[in-house]
């Protein structure tokens, strides 16, 4: 999880009982926060500040077989592509041009990310749910 | 009133600069042209012969129609697809240009841009179709013109070049 991500709860005591992933949280921040969150036996918080390839080999130790989500925006999506540390790309595309704003496809080196389409999903209200492979 | 639909080959992020082939417009330094060419498929050229039967205007940018022209207009007859293309009538936009007598069926575009495309939806007819032509897409766009998009999405993040939806547009 990006520290952006992180912020958005007011209270970061929230996550603990009502976040909709209660599992161990890796936060990919420069600073850690003085104040160590709420943890549960499934909710932990650890604060990695050694950049993301350290939080995605962390993480990936603490999920053993299970699968690894990157939640957040543009700034831990795009060194995660840029570093090659993704397998899997998950997008929901909403049926609106918003013109300006946060991309997730910026910053990126100026090389082709070959993917492969996995699914396809037509949703409520015209967002398309879009999964590819991200071909190494 | 006739429809404007663009029709872009575009990767997943954004980008319609060079689809065809790798000198197609390497403005910027664009070292990714050709994109679209290991996936071609019979199916797209369908798609595209089925959208044509609908249409009877192409409205193109003059990058793209100097280099569709190129391709189409030396084709002998008999192509059905080229014959499509050259027989189907033609608008381009540019500034520069002093003819379109490149390309036949083709008409100059070269001011009042926006007023020119007001008119021509007007008019009765079927649909116009835009394909290409990045500059000329965010000036419909941006005019409020554009009533469809056709978009063929290829599975590649280029990280560079032209885009359809650029920084700073209108939201929509």
């Amino acid at each position: 999880m990006g520290r952006n991500s992180f912020d958005m709860a007011q209270d970061p005591d929230w996550f603990a009982g009502n976040y909709e992933y209660q599992v161990p949280i890796f936060v990919l921040t420069h600073k850690v926060p003085k104040k160590m969150p709420k943890q549960t036996g499934d909710l932990t918080f650890t604060f990695v500040t050694d950049g993301i390839a350290s939080a995605v080999r962390r993480a990936k130790a603490a999920a053993g077989d299970k699968d690894v989500n990157i939640i957040g925006a543009a700034s831990t999506a795009q060194q995660c592509l840029k570093a090659g540390l993704a397998d899997e790309l998950h997008v929901d595309v909403m049926p609106v041009l918003l013109g300006r704003g946060l991309r997730i496809f910026e910053n990126l080196a100026d090389e082709r990310i070959q993917l492969e389409r996995i699914k396809v999903m037509e949703l409520p209200a015209g967002r398309t749910h879009l999964r590819y492979r991200i071909v190494r | 009133m006739r429809k404007i639909i663009v029709h872009e080959f575009i990767t997943l992020d954004g980008v319609i600069q060079a689809p065809g082939g790798s000198d197609e417009d390497t403005e910027g330094g664009f070292a990714h042209g050709g994109w679209t060419l290991p996936y071609w498929h019979d199916d797209i050229g369908a798609h595209f012969s089925q959208a044509m039967t609908q249409a009877d205007t192409l409205l193109l940018g003059r990058k793209t129609w100097q280099i569709h022209g190129g391709a189409f207009e030396p084709m002998p007859a008999g192509d059905p697809f080229g014959d499509v293309m050259n027989s189907i009538h033609k608008y381009v936009v540019s500034t520069t240009l002093k003819s379109a007598a490149t390309w036949r069926n083709s008409t100059l575009i070269s001011s009042h841009v926006v007023e020119q495309v007001r008119k021509l939806k007007e008019q009765p007819g079927q649909n116009i179709l835009v394909d290409g032509s990045s500059v000329l897409t965010h000036a419909l766009a941006e005019s409020d013109l554009v009533d469809e998009y056709s978009l063929h999405v290829y599975p590649l993040v280029l990280g560079s070049g032209k885009r359809l939806f650029p920084e700073e547009s209108a939201s929509i």
